[in-house]
């Protein structure tokens, strides 16, 4: 700039550069960047309004945070379906439809009847139909009781894109109360380290309900041509269920019927009570007798006896025998309760539930659960052989009360006594009067002890479904396009070795590990040998569900967030 | 001859720096905050792996989003600053090398804050992607903008020798014209000739180029080859001329050469403040939907 006041001559000396190149000869004034601010604003203007348009839209595009997964694909754009105002995505939205009460009648069926604890774990609903509130109160879900404040929207991430597995949550959140940072340092499986445990008190595995070998079966099998070979003969009684991912539940008629019972066995000629009383009253050494099937009747009525028939009975001088036994047979069985009721006090609801053990005593909630699911089975077995509507109407009120005890078992948290479930000694019996009662059980039962185990004069009940996996789900299909059966389950030597095409003594094997109480199971060893980083995966969801629907609980590492009463460690948790 | 006692404190200061120089590299303030930053993210992520899970939408990821649009709003308030020195300088609110400072680093520890809250992934919806492309684009562009403020004044001081006024450029290529055309008339042929031929385009007008950020001198070599072969074929007053009219074209590049340097240290800006500015929308949309939502 030239100051006004200056000659004009100055500007000659206002030269630069080589070129020589004039000074101003007035005041330049500098672009001014605000226009940079007013750009950005109205960027920023039309964006908002292109937001505010796209919000207004059946399908927005800017405010989507990304595609639904395949399983809520059908929400679209419904983003009031699962977002609440102000709330963000609650479990209260989750849960109007994946609520039990709103869920498929067969899922309600398989919840109601109690499958969780025959190990329907392993075989359990899909997510869809559960709800973690409705199966906290009704299962006992541990989580619920040791984080109550998660969210369903916390573990389950939505909007990541039609493939996006819900179901599929880290290890973290798991990692974040178990003392467990990887599948590596996984405990061995509770239902083997039961068995396996060092102490004393579970030095031993428990009793089982059958006397069973797997190696004399399976070689019988191959002898009377059912199965080409002794490999082949797993599948003959471990059915893949539909879908594969386990068994179908053993069954007599199916498994065991062509060798075991039928017509052409009977029990043994056994002295009538009656007749034993009338001679006890002439002065006679007291014995053991049984009821006769018309004594029974007139006691139990017709209906006990509709599946009976009197020509099967053979009675000659005070004594009778059944010829042609059932599974199971109504009169062998009421008969051995009559017995039970001579030598032992017990209690209606004892008389439901076979004792199989001192630990069965000291957990009520079992007993309860056991004397229910018997219930249930009678009212099953009366709904589907009457004949007449009125009385299959009179069976299915009766599962339905069954039911409701069922859920108010489970929902209550009140002690229970296990008193209710005492089994005492009536009177005792000397050395030659216990011999008398084997004798006499041996003659009434001997063809059911062949397989069956009784305890305190009552059949141990066997479980035909057993799981043993009770906290985790095995899909046994995936696993047997790996490997054979017995890669596996290899804890029989014998049975191995037999499936290996080689010659076994079955009755060594029986006296070694060919034993029903085998937990033919491998360890946790076996699974890691696979499922390990960079290989099979090894997260805890491969195998375990937040949201069991048994009540193995588990410890926190957390101290003070406390799991559910008695809480079981990892090692020790329920009944296998 | 001893030195006075002010000259030993300034030696043994050089001296010291020096020291420094050797064993600890002089960093800038911001790459400093910037690295501390990082590293006490780094700290940070370790515990969310260890700790939890590096999910968005989780709380982790909750606080690395609230703390990324508190340093977002904290670097925008560096505009406001620039705007109101006098108040800033009264209320003592810090030099404007510690505002800018903060910016650079905040700016820089906001895009990592940014990746952290989507947990290092891509994004799936719209707006997220939006945000994330924005955030780098914003950062991105100012670490540029840096760069050229500490590249491009080096290049305009110690290669041109004009320091031309950025908004007098088109003026002084006018003069630069006019005296050309009447050096070249006034020479007569074939110094006019030559002029019409080649050198009229060239002063034609401001011609900037990007070429002038990598080569300065607008490829002397070049062009200087037609001055060379016409001075050896004429006489000395049209040599003179020619010698005038090749100065002349010199000061018409390093015009053109410090307008498109200083063009860029001016354009930048237009990459980064209308998208930061366009950031601040589209974060303060995503802050809305989520509370909402």
């Amino acid at each position: 700039m030239t100051p006004p006041d200056r000659p004009p001559t100055l500007n000659r000396k206002g030269t630069f550069a080589h070129g020589l190149l004039p000074v101003a000869a007035a005041y330049v004034p500098l672009a001014r960047r605000r226009i940079m601010l007013w750009v950005g604003l109205g960027l920023g203007l039309v964006f908002a309004a292109y937001a505010a348009f796209d919000a207004g839209r059946a399908d927005p595009v800017l405010l989507s945070s990304g595609d639904l997964s395949s399983a809520h694909a059908g929400l679209g754009a419904q983003c009031a379906a699962c977002h609440e105002p102000g709330r963000g995505a609650t479990d209260a939205r989750c849960i109007e439809c994946h609520d039990p009460e709103l869920a498929p009648e067969p899922v309600l069926a398989s919840s109601a009847t109690g499958a969780d604890e025959l190990g329907a774990a392993a075989t359990a609903p899909p997510f869809s139909s559960w709800s973690v509130d409705a199966h906290a109160a009704r299962y006992g879900n541990p989580h619920r009781a040791v984080v109550a404040e998660a969210t369903c929207s916390e573990c389950h991430h939505e909007h990541r894109g039609r493939g996006h597995d819900l179901a599929a949550t880290a290890d973290t959140g798991c990692r974040s109360c178990h003392d467990l940072d990887r599948f590596a340092e996984h405990p061995q499986f509770a239902a083997l380290d039961q068995a396996e445990s060092p102490a004393p008190a579970t030095a031993q595995p428990p009793a089982a309900a059958l006397a069973f070998t797997h190696v004399f079966h399976s070689e019988e099998l191959v002898r009377s041509d059912r199965a080409g070979d002794a490999a082949a003969t797993c599948g003959l009684c471990h059915v893949p269920q539909p879908g594969a991912r386990g068994f179908a539940p053993l069954d007599f008629e199916a498994h065991c019927s062509s060798c075991h019972l039928g017509a052409a066995k009977s029990t043994e000629w056994l002295g009538l009570a009656s007749a034993l009383q009338a001679q006890d009253d002439a002065g006679a050494e007291g014995d053991f007798g049984v009821r006769s099937f018309a004594e029974l009747r007139r006691a139990l009525g017709p209906r006990w006896a509709e599946e009976l028939h009197g020509g099967d009975f053979d009675e000659r001088r005070g004594r009778v025998r059944k010829r042609g036994l059932e599974h199971p047979d109504p009169w062998v069985v009421q008969n051995l309760a009559f017995l039970r009721s001579q030598v032992y006090a017990t209690t209606p609801l004892a008389d439901l539930v076979p004792v199989a053990g001192d630990e069965d005593e000291t957990d009520p909630r079992r007993l309860y659960r056991q004397a229910i699911a018997e219930l249930e089975e009678r009212a099953r077995r009366l709904e589907r052989s009457a004949a007449d509507a009125a009385t299959r109407d009179e069976a299915r009120q009766v599962e339905a009360l069954l039911a409701a005890a069922r859920r108010r078992l489970e929902e209550s948290s009140q002690q229970l006594d296990p008193e209710a479930f005492a089994v005492r000694d009536r009177m005792p019996l000397s050395d030659a009067g216990r011999a008398r009662l084997d004798e006499t059980v041996q003659a009434l039962a001997g063809e059911c002890l062949v397989c069956h185990r009784l305890e305190r004069l009552a059949l141990v009940r066997v479980e035909p479904d057993l799981a043993r996996f009770e906290r985790a789900a095995f899909d046994h299909e995936a696993h047997r396009l790996q490997a054979d059966c017995a890669s596996c389950h290899d804890r029989i030597p014998e049975l191995v070795d037999l499936l290996a095409g080689e010659s076994v003594d079955a009755e060594a094997a029986a006296a070694g590990s060919d034993r029903a109480e085998t937990i033919n199971l491998p360890g946790v060893a076996r699974c890691q040998e696979c499922h390990r980083a960079d290989e099979a995966s090894d997260s805890c969801t491969t195998c375990h569900g937040y949201h069991p629907l048994s009540l193995g609980s588990v410890t926190p590492r957390v101290a003070g967030r406390a799991s559910r009463s008695g809480g079981a460690s990892w090692s020790s948790g329920g009944a296998p | 001859m001893s030195a006075s006692p002010r000259q030993a404190v300034l030696r043994r200061s050089r001296d010291a720096s020096a020291a420094r120089g050797v064993f600890m590299p002089q960093l800038s303030t911001w790459v400093r905050q910037s690295v501390a930053g990082i590293l006490a993210l780094g700290l940070v992520l370790t515990l969310n792996v260890w700790l939890g899970e590096l999910e968005p939408g989780n709380s982790w990821s909750l606080w690395y989003g609230g703390v990324a649009v508190f340093l977002l709003l904290a670097a925008l308030a560096l505009a406001g600053r620039r705007r109101a020195q006098a108040t800033a300088t009264r209320l003592r609110l810090g030099s404007a090398r510690a505002w800018l400072d903060l910016h650079l680093a905040g700016g820089v520890v906001f895009l990592v804050l940014v990746l952290m809250h989507g947990g290092f992934r891509w994004p799936t919806g719209a707006l997220g992607r939006l945000l994330l492309v924005l955030s780098i684009w914003t950062v991105a562009s100012g670490l540029l903008g840096l760069l050229a403020q500490r590249i491009l004044p080096r290049i305009l001081a110690s290669s041109l020798s004009v320091e031309v006024l950025y908004q007098r450029a088109d003026e002084l290529v006018d003069e630069l014209r006019q005296r050309a055309r009447r050096v070249a008339s006034e020479a007569g042929p074939p110094i006019s000739s030559f002029y019409e031929s080649s050198l009229e385009r060239r002063f034609a007008r401001l011609q900037p180029r990007w070429s002038y950020l990598l080569d300065v001198s607008g490829g002397r070599q070049q062009w200087r080859r037609g001055f060379d072969h016409l001075a050896e074929r004429v006489d000395d007053s049209a040599g003179r001329a020619l010698s005038e009219l090749e100065r002349m074209l010199q000061t018409k590049i390093e015009i053109d050469a410090s307008y498109s340097v200083q063009r860029a240290l001016r354009w930048w800006l237009w990459l980064h403040v209308p998208t930061s500015i366009l950031l601040v929308f589209a974060v303060a949309l995503h802050v809305g939907a989520n509370l909402y939502y």
